[in-house]
């Protein structure tokens, strides 16, 4: 080819099979093709296989697709939820809820436990046997010595989970034979600990949720104004949606001719 | 006769019938490209009616700055790669394992002998069988241009190519096709289809 179609170039080669040169561009390849056996072999040859491709037809699949709309579909069927009282509350109403029950369960423990002393405060927290244990002696409420090991394995467990906890050493660190006179003052005075400690947590508890409580009463109420707004709202809005969807209510769908025609 | 564009505008209206008369102007293609870069009928025919179905549903996105033809068949050609990505293979195509000379007899046209309409079904299954053989850029280049006599243009805005990327992938599917038709011992049948 000339310089501006040099041989080789397929790019020309297939511009030209398929026709689509630019102004001029035709001639000039067509010039050099006829001096050039290679490039007249070439596009002969791209133009046989253009012909065998001529042969190639899809098979005669019947097909006759159309798209059908049935006007008389019947508006989509809308259940009406049940009354706001009916359905489940939202996260942050249930959480509000489990607040005011436990802040009202502590209250009432708060007032309960506040004009008493505090070994009454004891006995309604720890387990009776133990105080049961205080008055009396080992032998006479029957305490086995297998029991007080079975408790101060217990409490040891207890103890080892509360790093913070005040300890109040009420086994020795060694192993040996306790007295049983000092094992009962070493539990009792590790019981007392633990009642003084929850005692002074829940009152801290108390004392953080008590201001709040009122706060959490008046969003609780808010919601259900809210839930009940939205239960007055929901038949128009209901009725809007059916109004929309029989406006809309096309349906559509693909059947070969033969069948929907 | 309406035109593609105004039939498209009467669809957007809410006139099925229109639509139903642009399906019944472009089955045929989709099917044939369909078939083509993927070589299954079934799937082919599932693909056409996947088309015309996302166009309908479409409609309201087409703003007509493209024709309403490509803008088929680009659908139809994601559909196509959509399938070939699932099949994770080449396309495989359907090749009948002999001619029926009954079943050719009753499709031959009445000028075409017996033994054309065979020789033409031979050729038929042996240039299908080439194509199978190309990548798929190379193939749908060919089939866009060879079969549906699309410009290097409008091949290129459809495969998201360079003009000279068409040309290179026309030019060496061209190159595999030949070679394999010559390897099938082909050579007379340039002469028979040039009687044809």
């Amino acid at each position: 080819m000339n310089d501006r179609v040099p041989c080789g170039n397929y790019e020309a080669l297939i511009t030209y099979v398929y026709d689509e040169c630019g102004p001029g561009e035709r001639e000039q390849i067509a010039a050099h093709v006829a001096q050039c056996a290679a490039c007249t072999e070439e596009i002969h040859a791209l133009q046989d296989t253009r012909a065998h491709l001529g042969a190639w037809s899809p098979p005669a699949l019947p097909l006759g697709f159309q798209i059908t709309r049935t006007e008389s579909q019947q508006p989509a069927t809308v259940l009406r939820p049940a009354g706001w009282w009916r359905r489940p509350l939202p996260a942050w109403a249930q959480a509000a809820a489990a607040a005011v029950i436990f802040a009202a369960g502590m209250g009432v423990n708060v007032v309960r436990t506040s004009g008493e002393a505090p070994t009454a405060v004891a006995q309604t927290a720890t387990p009776s046997p133990v105080v049961a244990a205080r008055s009396n002696s080992v032998g006479e409420v029957g305490v086995s010595r297998t029991e007080f090991a079975r408790l101060e394995a217990r409490l040891r467990s207890i103890e080892n989970e509360n790093a913070d906890v005040q300890r109040a050493s009420f086994m020795p660190r060694t192993s040996g034979v306790v007295d049983d006179q000092e094992l009962f003052e070493r539990l009792t005075a590790f019981v007392d600990a633990r009642i003084a400690l929850s005692e002074s947590r829940q009152r801290s508890v108390l004392a953080g949720l008590g201001s709040t409580v009122d706060e959490v009463t008046q969003r609780v109420d808010l919601a259900t104004q809210r839930l009940e707004a939205m239960e007055e709202e929901f038949p128009r809005q209901q009725q809007a949606l059916r109004t929309l969807g029989s406006r809309l209510a096309v349906r559509t769908s693909f059947q070969p001719a033969s069948v929907g025609r | 006769m309406r035109s593609d564009e105004e039939l498209v505008t009467r669809s957007r209206s809410g006139d099925t019938d229109s639509f139903n008369q642009l399906i019944t102007r472009w089955e045929r293609p989709i099917y044939a490209l369909a078939y083509r870069v993927i070589g299954r009928e079934e799937d082919a025919r599932d693909v056409c009616q996947e088309t015309f179905l996302r166009a309908y549903r479409s409609l309201a996105g087409f703003k007509g700055e493209a024709k309403f033809s490509s803008w088929l068949y680009r659908i139809a050609l994601n559909l196509c790669r959509d399938w070939i990505r699932r099949q994770r293979r080449a396309p495989v195509s359907q090749f009948p394992e002999d001619i029926d000379i009954l079943e050719a007899a009753a499709a031959a046209e009445p000028s075409e002998s017996i033994e054309d309409l065979v020789a033409r079904r031979e050729l038929s299954a042996v240039v299908e069988e080439a194509m199978a053989l190309l990548p798929e850029e190379q193939r749908t280049a060919i089939i866009l241009k060879e079969y549906h006599g699309m410009t290097f243009q409008e091949i290129a805005d459809l495969q998201g190519c360079p003009l000279s990327t068409v040309k290179t992938r026309l030019y060496q599917g061209l190159s595999v096709l030949r070679r394999h038709l010559e390897r099938q011992g082909h050579q007379s049948v340039v002469q028979m289809v040039k009687r044809t």
